[in-house]
């Protein structure tokens, strides 16, 4: 009975030992196995102190190569609190060298920054500075040129947006691919839609291994690190010409505070510029004047740019010709309703193309009533509005949001509403960009083409890693009907609403708008203004739109005059 | 008085598997103790004096029959309460724990040696109390017994030693047929009693275990030595950085890497299957102790080897769990690897004592 016991317990004593012992393998397997990984990561880390100063992101290039960020780099002072024994002292002695240097930077020093092992101390020094900071060895300091992404000559700042400290949402996401929460990562335009390009893979930094108590690792002193050339990271290769967009830019600083200009190549429909405004300042997020609506990319309503859609149908379509005549008597009775010609003001007996050159909303609403809703909106079709421009590569086309507006032939049951569409108010909306669109369709002979943004993607040799090719467009209309249109556009600049357009010795062919907003400041409703067009006439260096919504006292057609200039003198 | 026949029942399988644990301590103490000094090998010679030592005393150990220290229990159970109690006046303090007594040649652990008396003192009482102990009288008098030595060793202070003599009470009084139910009324009793034990506590006992709960609480001062093992052993991952590649175990991220964390560089350098092969050879050393005490001629040395078993599973699996952040900091070390001559010798008469009563089996020889 006594054996019979013992053994029991010594038994079950047995399976309590195996059952212990178990747990233990287990809890090693998870750790070693399971989570070795994550724990090497840390074993490293924690090791190692170290100061980025270039996250490796990818750059954001012009078509020529340059950068539109206006990247650049700067001294800064870098301190390892860890090899630093007094602070005091080191202070004192950069502080002696500022002096002696007439250095204007600051010096911040708190030894806790946010216990970082790394901190920049001072940014911005003179490079003679710098020299005298390295010749002196102060333990634990050291100089380094860091990177600042975003200068002050960044360019087209809507369309290549920023970056900023990942979202915990985005992160969820992302978690998959390696990103963790100090990553940064694109927040708008660009920067977004080529996050996983652009990505940083590895930084260069500058750093030092310790052991646990501080003492540099024996053979290992202060380490620069450059990424590896496999390891870096893609460049985009935007279309944008960053003369043409820097021009662009100067000349809305000078005469638009809200608005929109795009300049598109019409034979292959690169972007050359876009710009908004009020402009984004990347570089300080927090600035309250920021916009960070790229205005090129909204929708609006397009005003008398649409009767440029409405000839085309009339002539392509209609029994019309540019030599009909047409009465204006100042207004036209829709039913019940009077609509009036431009501020009730009678153009009298004119020809369709005079009709177009002074922007008469009487022949234009009787051509389009005569015509019928569907063919407007079939020709509005023809010239690629309401639909996606393409201005993304293939596999980012739904990115882009804004598509404009046309409604259907039901959402226009009475005559006054296709009146209203007509004239480019009430339902109809269109983009800066797909006005840019539109208007080379009419500078290339009848061809769509998708607008092109991204050229390519090229690494840090320079070599391209994928290129985007640009549409061979589609003809949608017939070149007899580009060449009477262009005759119209032609009389626009000749001698009519945009005679401000015109300069010597182009000829330019262009249409100008005028849209209520329905925004009212004051007594006065608010309304946009609208330039459209291309010079020289035939074969076009390029097309520009001019959006302003709020300017500084000069027409579109005035700042289109002063961009196309430009453009053509060089 | 040692007759050469007994050889025949020495059981050379456990001193085998000794001698393997011990061999593999000499390399990973190799490894933790190399930038320790000028001469890397330092410790590692020390360590191995003790080694050969305690293999010598345990061969004395061996030769005396254990019957024995049966007789002469009283004498033990005196001795090693003056010389506990000697260590609080003549003791040299080392971490503010007060546990040694210079011997000029070496730092003497008494508490280490009293484990063993204590293993032989209780098993003489129990087997008094054979078939007695479902009486719950005997039972508080096998916890006074032990009571006492560990009160003062709980003074010096030591938790994590005399919290080892509460593991080999318990393993006894279960493997010596106590009843299930008065062994978990002690247990409860004790729980109930932890706010006392609390009251009891120093500082640093308290904090190491609010910090078990949660090493993050206070990750650069008593929660670091649990973070950074975790992170040694873990980023051993499966096959290990290899011997004298462990980063954590080289640049001093590990605390106490050569007595108390020594399995931190064991699971940093050998990784997963390193780690794994030191737990079956500790399953291997218990398993063979197991063995040897069903064939004991009596119940004096049946409980003997109970308690070196208890003694030895208590202290592996404290101090490897430990190390990965499942038990909270006592300061144990680890049977045959962490560095100290005390435990060592102790360690070794341990499995003397055992091999003593596998030896005489028999009751009749011939």
């Amino acid at each position: 009975m006594k054996k019979f016991i013992r053994r029991k317990r010594i038994i079950v004593f047995f399976l309590l030992l195996i059952f212990c012992f178990s747990f233990l393998v287990l809890k090693l397997f998870k750790i070693q196995i399971i989570e070795g990984g994550r724990y090497a990561v840390q074993a490293v880390k924690q090791r190692s102190h170290e100061y980025v100063l270039d996250t490796g992101r990818g750059d954001i290039l012009d078509r020529d190569g340059a950068s539109l960020t206006d990247s650049y780099r700067k001294y800064v002072v870098v301190a390892f609190p860890a090899l630093i024994e007094n602070i005091e002292n080191t202070l004192e002695a950069l502080q002696i060298i500022f002096k002696e240097t007439n250095e204007t930077a600051e010096i911040e020093f708190n030894i806790n920054q946010g216990g970082e092992k790394a901190v920049s101390i001072a940014s911005g020094i003179k490079a003679n500075t710098a020299n005298y900071i390295r010749d002196r060895n102060i333990p634990g300091v050291v100089v380094a040129q860091e990177k600042v992404r975003y200068g002050s000559d960044s360019l087209a700042s809507h369309l290549v947006g920023y970056v900023g400290n990942i979202s915990r949402e985005e992160l969820s996401e992302r978690i998959t691919k390696g990103y963790s929460l100090t990553d940064e990562v694109g927040i708008s335009g660009i920067e977004k839609l080529f996050e996983e390009e652009l990505r940083s893979r590895q930084p260069e930094t500058v750093s030092v291994i310790l052991d646990a108590y501080n003492r540099f690792i024996s053979g290992l002193g202060y380490r620069y690190r450059q990424p590896e050339n496999n390891m870096s990271s893609l460049n985009v290769k935007l279309t944008l010409d960053s003369a043409i967009q820097k021009r662009v830019e100067e000349i809305m600083d000078k005469n638009i505070k809200k608005g929109a200009v795009v300049v598109m190549e019409p034979e292959g429909g690169d972007i050359l510029a876009m710009s908004s405004r009020p402009q984004l300042d990347q570089s300080n997020l927090n600035y309250e004047g920021n916009d960070f609506v790229n205005r090129c990319l909204q929708n609006y309503h397009p005003g008398s740019v649409f009767k440029v859609v409405v000839a085309a149908a009339a002539l392509e379509q209609g029994d019309y010709n540019l030599k009909d005549y047409f009465i204006c008597g100042g207004y036209i009775a829709i039913g019940t309703e009077k609509k009036q010609c431009f501020q009730g003001l009678s153009h009298g007996e004119i020809t369709f193309r005079e009709a177009m050159a002074y922007s008469c909303n009487t022949t234009f609403i009787d051509v389009g009533l005569s015509l019928g809703g569907q063919a407007v909106i079939d020709y509005a079709q023809k010239f690629g509005l309401g639909e996606k421009t393409g201005l993304y590569p293939l596999h980012l086309r739904e990115r882009e949001a804004n598509t404009g507006y046309l409604p259907s032939v039901e959402e226009m049951p009475y005559q006054g509403h296709l009146a209203n569409n007509v004239l480019g108010q009430d339902k109809v909306l269109v983009t800066p960009l797909q006005v840019a669109q539109m208007f080379s369709i009419i500078s290339n002979n009848g061809r769509l083409v998708e607008p092109r943004l991204v050229m390519e993607l090229a690494n840090n040799q320079g070599l391209t890693v994928k290129r985007y090719a640009s549409s061979m467009g589609q003809q949608v209309l017939h070149p007899t009907t580009v060449n009477q249109l262009k005759y119209m556009l032609m009389a626009v600049t000749q001698y009519g609403t945009g005679e401000e357009a015109a300069f010597d010795p182009w000829i330019t062919a262009g249409k100008t708008g005028t849209a209520q907003t329905g925004i009212k400041v004051g007594e006065e409703e608010k309304s946009l203004s609208w330039f459209a067009g291309f010079t020289p006439i035939d074969n076009p260096a390029a097309v520009v739109v001019v959006l302003i919504e709020e300017g500084k006292g000069e027409s579109a057609s005035f700042v289109y005059n002063k961009i196309m200039s430009s453009i053509m003198e060089r | 008085m040692f007759d050469r026949k007994l050889w025949r029942n020495f059981d050379y399988p456990l001193l085998f598997i000794v001698l393997l644990i011990s061999a593999y301590g000499l390399v990973v103490l190799s490894s933790a103790t190399r930038n320790y000094s000028a001469d890397p090998l330092l410790y590692v010679h020390r360590q191995f004096i003790w080694v050969l030592a305690g293999l010598f005393v345990m061969f004395i150990i061996i030769s005396i029959d254990y019957s024995n220290f049966s007789r002469l229990h009283k004498h033990f159970y005196v001795a090693n309460l003056i010389l506990l109690i000697s260590v609080l006046f003549v003791g040299t303090e080392v971490y503010g724990s007060q546990r040694w007594i210079d011997l000029n040649f070496m730092l003497l652990q008494p508490s280490e040696f009293a484990k063993l008396i204590i293993i032989i003192t209780l098993a003489r009482f129990l087997e008094t109390k054979e078939g007695e102990l479902d009486d719950f009288k005997n039972l508080i008098l096998a916890f006074i017994h032990v009571a006492i030595p560990v009160f003062i060793i709980f003074k010096q202070p030591d938790l994590g030693t005399s919290l080892v003599f509460l593991a080999i009470l318990f393993g006894m009084l279960f493997l010596g047929g106590a009843k299930i139910k008065h062994l978990l009324f002690t247990i409860f009793s004790g729980v109930a009693a932890f706010p006392l034990l609390w009251m009891n506590l120093e500082e640093y006992q308290k904090m190491r275990l609010i910090i078990f709960t949660d090493p993050e609480i206070d990750p650069l001062n008593h929660g670091y030595q649990l973070i950074q093992s975790v992170i040694a052993i873990g980023s051993g991952g499966t096959f290990g950085k290899g011997l004298y590649q462990g980063s954590q175990n080289m640049h001093d991220f590990l605390p106490a890497q050569h007595t108390d964390f020594i399995f931190s560089v064991l699971g940093e350098e050998f990784g997963f299957i390193g780690a794994a092969v030191l737990l079956v050879l500790y399953f291997l050393l218990i398993y063979r102790i197991l063995k040897i005490s069903m064939s004991a001629k009596d119940t004096f040395g049946f409980l003997i080897c109970a308690g070196v078993a208890s003694m030895f599973i208590f202290q592996v699996l404290v101090n490897i769990g430990m190390t990965i952040s499942i038990m909270p900091v006592t300061g144990l070390p680890l049977p045959f690897l962490s560095y100290g001559g005390s435990s060592l010798m102790a360690n070794m008469l341990a499995i003397g004592l055992v091999l003593n009563v596998g030896l005489r089996r028999h009751k009749i020889m011939f």
